[in-house]
């Protein structure tokens, strides 16, 4: 009885006339703009890419440059992923299991590059390694190539994804606390025993995602990537810059081409991203169940 | 294994947890460490495990008189039971009891089936046999305690330390699970240290009781020694309810039924709630009081009164026995007297 009873006091709630229309306005707007500023685009890219059929488009990559574009852009995020894991890994572990002097500093560091434009991260490594830059005239001597070559972009891209998988982990072994690991060191778990069965399996969903966001963002660098690139086709063009030159040089079809393809990898993260969300959710529910921290 | 801790202090930043602490546990014996939260009992458990460091200049922390001061935690090879159970939640029960185990090098590792035999053993033990393939978040809260309890036994300590083992459970399974752990160390005689806040958890399973205070330790002896004789107000306080009477000297044989007070130039006399007989009949040594309040539940009466003369509150604890001869009232005149009392000088602060 007294649920027919509140359920017909929300009814009545709902049908008074102010009510009733705040809800169907508040989505119509939300679904519009979703429509316009996110659906349509996503679309455009599509159907640009596709103009002239399914033939034109494959025929976008078979131009050596643009695989070229696709191989470095796939190279520089191999390398960029397992040494953003390493450090994360690292940074995140130091700073929730101990605690150092500068430990706030630290903390604000990582964020950095969060912080920064990429144009000027690009600069910043141009300053360094640049043919005028500190350590310009050691490195020609030695005839090592940084800046306008393939280590500078790998550097760049290194340095705006730094925080991703450091920021995904800190609040979750900051929450997670050291007890665990206590447990394991009493029962004679040794450092790397501790970490490889204890901590990586309570932070494993948490990694991945860094490394999803991370991924996302080292395929799709654009700034940074473009200050220390020289635009060189086939050797230091990663996939955005080189969509950025066949737009430029009227080669819409290309372009889009190549844009479907980022487009359809960020759809692909996305999707990863919500299976991970919607897996770590499961494990945390589980702990929540259980009681343990 | 006997533990013997010398002069330890150990400071967190400003906080002092403990100041100069000696203590000496035998082998096979089971302490208490008692106290109010924040006294350093957890403190010097972890200390006494290899989890938290001394400050410099502490004394030694000596296993069967070996200095184990400069052992990590993995090399003393203690048992530790940690208050929120910290089982491994990825493992299943079987897992994590054999944990300890299977991270042994292999030099000393036990085959695959002789971990499979002990770790059912040591579930057996702990009456969790038919658990073994589920999860930890899979188990009430007495059984997860129940297979910390395992895992910690399943490397053989020497030494088996609790911290507040039993804090986060509810007050039966607290009381069936305390008996079980004397049970327990009386078949394996392994010498524990527990940590508790309970004073009744302390005073019925332990063979010794050392009661904390602000980072040093008041008192040890056996239960009912700190019980019955309190070396200072604290403990007096802490072990249960307590009635303070404040006098000056000379004022006390009058007023405190033939307990002499000594040469203090104010004292306050220490009286358990159940060492005060309440009667009808004024005596030389009785104090007119009120009775305020009368909670009879199970065998005791708790009875509130309030003293005529100084309006100071008065807690008594009479049988229901006597209570039903008494047939008291609230709002009644009666007498009260003390049947035993304990001195302390009025300066100390509690």
């Amino acid at each position: 009885m007294s649920i027919a009873y509140s359920q017909t006091n929300l009814r009545q709630t709902h049908s008074s006339s102010r009510g009733r229309w705040i809800p169907i306005v508040l989505t119509t707007i939300a679904v519009l703009f979703l429509g316009v500023f996110l659906m349509l685009p996503l679309a455009a890219v599509f159907v640009e890419a596709f103009r002239k059929g399914i033939g034109v488009y494959l025929q976008s990559f078979a131009d050596p440059d643009a695989r070229s574009a696709i191989r470095l852009t796939l190279l520089v995020t191999l390398m960029v992923i397992p040494l953003n894991l390493v450090f994360g890994v690292a940074a995140s572990w130091a700073t929730t299991k101990f605690d150092f002097p500068g430990k706030g500093i630290f903390l604000t560091l990582i964020d950095l590059p969060f912080a920064i434009s990429p144009v000027i991260s690009g600069f910043l490594f141009v300053m360094l390694f640049g043919l005028h830059g500190w350590f310009g005239p050691w490195l020609m001597e030695h005839n090592i190539k940084i800046i306008f070559a393939v280590p500078g972009i790998v550097l760049a891209t290194l340095f705006v994804t730094v925080p991703f998988v450091a920021r995904e982990l800190i609040p979750l072994m900051q929450s997670q606390g050291t007890e665990q690991e206590q447990a394991a060191l009493v029962l004679g778990a040794s450092g790397w025993q501790m970490f490889r069965r204890v901590t990586l399996p309570n932070i494993k969903w948490g990694l991945l995602y860094g490394v999803i966001l991370c991924n996302a963002r080292a395929i799709g660098e654009f700034g940074a990537v473009s200050v220390v690139s020289a635009h060189i086709r086939g050797q230091t063009n990663t996939i955005p810059l080189h969509i950025e030159i066949l737009y430029e040089e009227y080669n819409v079809i290309g372009a889009f081409a190549m844009a479907s393809l980022l487009t359809l990898l960020a759809l692909v993260t996305l999707a990863a991203k919500t299976l991970v969300e919607w897996k770590s959710k499961k494990d945390q529910a589980k702990a929540v169940i259980g009681g343990i921290r | 294994m006997s533990i013997q801790i010398t002069n330890i202090t150990k400071t967190f930043g400003a906080f002092t947890a403990l100041k100069n602490v000696s203590l000496t546990i035998h082998n096979g014996e089971l302490v208490a460490l008692l106290g109010p939260s924040g006294c350093g009992k957890t403190t010097l458990l972890r200390i006494i495990a290899g989890l938290e460091q001394p400050d410099p200049g502490s004394g030694p922390v000596l296993f069967h008189d070996d200095d184990v001061s400069t052992q990590s935690v993995r090399q003393r090879r203690v048992g530790f039971v940690f208050q929120h159970y910290s089982l491994f939640r990825h493992m299943n029960i079987f897992e994590n009891v054999a944990f300890g185990l299977t991270v042994r090098p292999r030099k000393f590792r036990p085959s695959k089936d002789e971990i499979r035999d002990r770790v059912h053993a040591l579930l057996k033990l702990v009456q969790l046999e038919r658990h073994a393939g589920m999860y930890p978040h899979q188990l009430s809260g007495g059984q997860r305690q129940r297979v910390a309890l395992a895992r910690s036994l399943a490397v053989e300590p020497k030494i088996l330390l609790l911290d507040e083992p039993f804090g986060a459970l509810d007050a039966k399974v607290r009381k069936e699970l305390r008996q079980w752990l004397r049970k327990l160390h009386d078949e394996m005689s392994i010498t524990s240290v527990f940590v508790t806040h309970d004073q009744e958890e302390a005073l019925e399973v332990a063979d010794r009781v050392a009661v904390l205070n602000a980072g040093r330790i008041e008192q040890i002896g056996a239960p009912e020694e700190v019980y019955d004789n309190p070396a200072n107000p604290f403990v007096f306080n802490f072990l249960g309810n307590v009635n303070i009477f404040h006098c000056r000297a000379g004022e006390g044989r009058h007023q405190f039924g033939g307990h002499e007070t000594k040469a203090f130039t104010s004292a306050a006399a220490y009286v358990r709630p159940h060492d005060i007989d309440i009667t009808r009949h004024s005596a030389a040594d009785a104090i007119a009081a009120r009775v305020v309040h009368i909670a009879p539940v199970g065998p005791i009466a708790r009875v509130q009164l309030v003293r005529q003369d100084t309006q100071e509150m008065v807690e008594a604890e009479i049988t229901r026995q006597h209570y039903n001869e008494l047939m008291l009232h609230a709002g009644e005149s009666v007498f009260i007297q003390l049947r035993n009392a304990r001195f302390f000088a009025d300066d100390y602060s509690i």
